[in-house]
């Protein structure tokens, strides 16, 4: 087909894949099924047109993959494939009256073409139904188009891409489905030790591969800035330790096992040094590890517990949980002059806080009623929003777009996941095939 | 190494006197309860000592001579131990004294509820709350270690106040008699 504004694209998909390298070699599938619970009320209604018709003899569906991202997102009103009576694959094709009967704003087309033995060429071009037709080629109503060419191992996070594109293009906020999470697996068996793995997958939980697998507990995981590295705290020797494991090549590095608790991994938005907590000095407290020189900073001091700290996106200043007003609240660390300031009020019970990309906002377990839900609270005024409702739910942890955040629930007596937009509209779930899912962590960007 | 801090040795210096007087106060029951980690209804029970001097040994889950075992429970977000212990924790930290060459690993728990992290303070603070009890009454420094696990060693899997009640604990274990 000839679509003159198709844009190549293929630098932008080959630094993806190098990135994804080392996650290429087993085959997909999900460890968590994302499931979506609730949707926004006014969704963009949107028609995907499979892509091709043989999609089952090909590595990846890729039209399906981008259908349930868009779908599973909450953002959009996907119209059911089986409803579709038209299949365009080409500008030319598109008859406008039918899709305008069929009330979708916008139609995804494209095409994926196998070109050697493990080379694909894959296009897509997203349409505006609405727009006036100017002249007989339809250019007028693209939004956007591209092209670009991979192999079989790199179609789903393709897919991904093109998810993104089109997310971003209509809704103006940057996707995330090209991201990652990483969460910790507890397996119990009867009369066998528990399985504590760390895990990292697709965002929607496709690729799940281990990071460390151990008899003992693992805790805390923490994405590097690059989303190269990950920090974690394991018992391994029945004690806790901080390590940071290089996620390409597995190879890891111990950076605290002090006497007592090591624990709460952050890194520095620059990526040069680790916040912890350490309770050599009797209590536990936050300090700064500088991964360079090794030296360490005492932030907190006193006799409570200070834990959970969490960077500004700016680097300037640590939010952290204390009960050193008697429950446990959020605190903030000025890291220029050590002022320390309260920032929750509400409730008795707010803890393991982040902060908003956009340091406008922070998310955090809020205790309510006897019941424990992700909150997120407004910098400016102090206003606590409840996100969720489940009553056991913890460990928020934001998408690098500011829009999701996914946390741990209880779903039917285990472990789930879940990711609840900023605003509250939209709940997905991510229950696991097996076991218990805890601790999520979203990556940053990786491309 | 592990700095106990000098407020919390005086405050628990005034606790186990006054709890010497409480269990004196009761030492007249005629029965001792030898299962350590009981609970009474209004979450305190009192426990007599019998009528013999000192400790009968066998309360306190020594078998043949030799300690076990034991587990205490705290309350939700607290690490203040409950006073029915303190016997308890007190026949430990003689055996202990009396024998140099034994060793203890205090395990801190909490139950799930809260943030995973905090947790983990939490339920060091437990361990530390029983280490404390045992070095004011004769116990050495060197022979105990302190863990805890937080959240992530519950011994009840249930979502409700009954096995919460049993994984807010901290385990006492003997790793050399």
């Amino acid at each position: 087909m000839q679509i003159n504004t198709i844009v190549k694209f293929k630098k932008i998909i080959m630094l993806a894949l190098s990135i994804c390298l080392f996650f290429m070699s087993v085959p997909a599938y999900a460890a968590l099924q994302l499931e979506l619970t609730q949707g926004v009320a006014g969704a963009i209604p949107l028609a995907i047109v499979p892509f091709t018709k043989q999609s089952a003899a090909l590595p990846t569906d890729v039209s399906k993959v981008i259908r349930d991202d868009l779908a599973n997102s909450g953002r959009f009103n996907v119209l059911p494939a089986a409803e579709l009576r038209q299949f365009p694959h080409n500008l030319l094709a598109i008859n406008y009256n039918y899709w305008r009967k069929l009330n979708v704003n916008d139609v995804l087309i494209g095409t994926v073409k196998k070109i050697t033995s493990n080379r694909y060429a894959i296009s897509f071009a997203l349409i505006d139904v609405y727009r006036n037709q100017t002249n007989d080629d339809n250019k007028n109503q693209v939004l956007v188009a591209r092209k670009f060419e991979v192999d079989a191992a790199g179609m789903r996070h393709l897919a991904h891409h093109i998810s993104d594109v089109v997310f971003e293009q209509l809704t103006g906020q940057r996707g995330v489905f090209n991201t990652r999470i990483a969460y910790i697996v507890v397996q119990r068996y009867l009369n066998k030790p528990v399985k504590y793995s760390l895990e990292v997958a697709d965002a929607d939980g496709y690729n799940p591969r281990p990071i460390l697998v151990s008899p003992q507990p693992i805790m805390s995981p923490a994405w590097s800035p690059d989303g190269k590295s990950m920090a974690y705290v394991s018992f391994e020797h029945k004690h806790a330790q901080i390590y940071i494991a290089d996620l390409a090549t597995g190879k890891r590095t111990l950076v605290a096992n002090y006497p007592g608790i090591n624990g709460a991994p952050a890194w520095s938005p620059d990526g040069n040094k680790l916040a912890i907590v350490l309770s050599k000095s009797g209590n536990p407290n936050i300090y700064l590890k500088n991964l360079q020189t090794g030296k360490l900073r005492q932030l907190t001091h006193g006799l409570a517990i200070n834990t959970e700290p969490s960077w500004s996106p700016d680097g300037s200043s640590i939010i952290f949980t204390s009960n050193r007003g008697g429950g446990p609240q959020i605190y903030r660390f000025n890291l220029a002059d050590d002022q320390v300031t309260r920032l929750t009020f509400a409730g008795n019970y707010n803890a393991r806080a982040s902060y908003a990309p956009d340091g406008k906002s922070i998310v955090m377990l809020h205790r309510q009623g006897g019941l424990f839900n992700i909150a997120i609270q407004d910098l400016a005024s102090g206003v606590i929003k409840t996100l969720t409702t489940d009553g056991l739910d913890e460990s928020p942890s934001m998408a690098p777009n500011g829009d999701l955040i996914l946390y741990a629930s209880q779903y039917g007596g285990r472990g789930v996941l879940g990711v609840v937009s900023t605003d509250g509209r939209v709940k997905i779930r991510l229950p696991a095939r097996e076991g218990n899912v805890q601790e999520p962590a979203w990556s940053p960007y990786l491309s | 190494m592990r700095h106990l801090n000098i407020l919390k040795i005086t405050a628990l210096i005034i606790a186990m006197t006054s709890l010497s007087a409480c269990s004196s106060m009761h030492s007249n029951s005629a029965t001792g309860h030898g299962k350590s980690g009981a609970y009474g209804g209004g979450g305190v029970s009192a426990y007599g000592l019998g009528k013999q001097q000192g400790f009968d040994s066998r309360q306190y889950g020594f078998v043949n001579g030799k300690p076990t075992k034991q587990t205490y429970h705290f309350d939700f977000d607290s690490s203040q131990v409950n006073p029915t212990y303190f016997n308890n924790i007190k026949a430990q930290a003689h055996y202990l004294a009396m024998h140099p060459n034994a060793r203890v690993r205090i395990e801190g728990d909490t139950d799930e509820r809260g943030s995973r992290e905090y947790n983990v303070a939490l339920g060091e603070q437990r361990a530390d709350s029983i280490e404390n009890l045992l070095l004011i009454n004769g116990a050495s420094r060197k022979q105990i270690t302190v863990v805890s696990y937080g959240e992530e060693k519950p011994i009840a899997l249930g979502h409700n106040e009954a096995a919460y009640r049993l994984n807010r604990r901290a385990d006492l274990i003997y790793t050399a008699n």
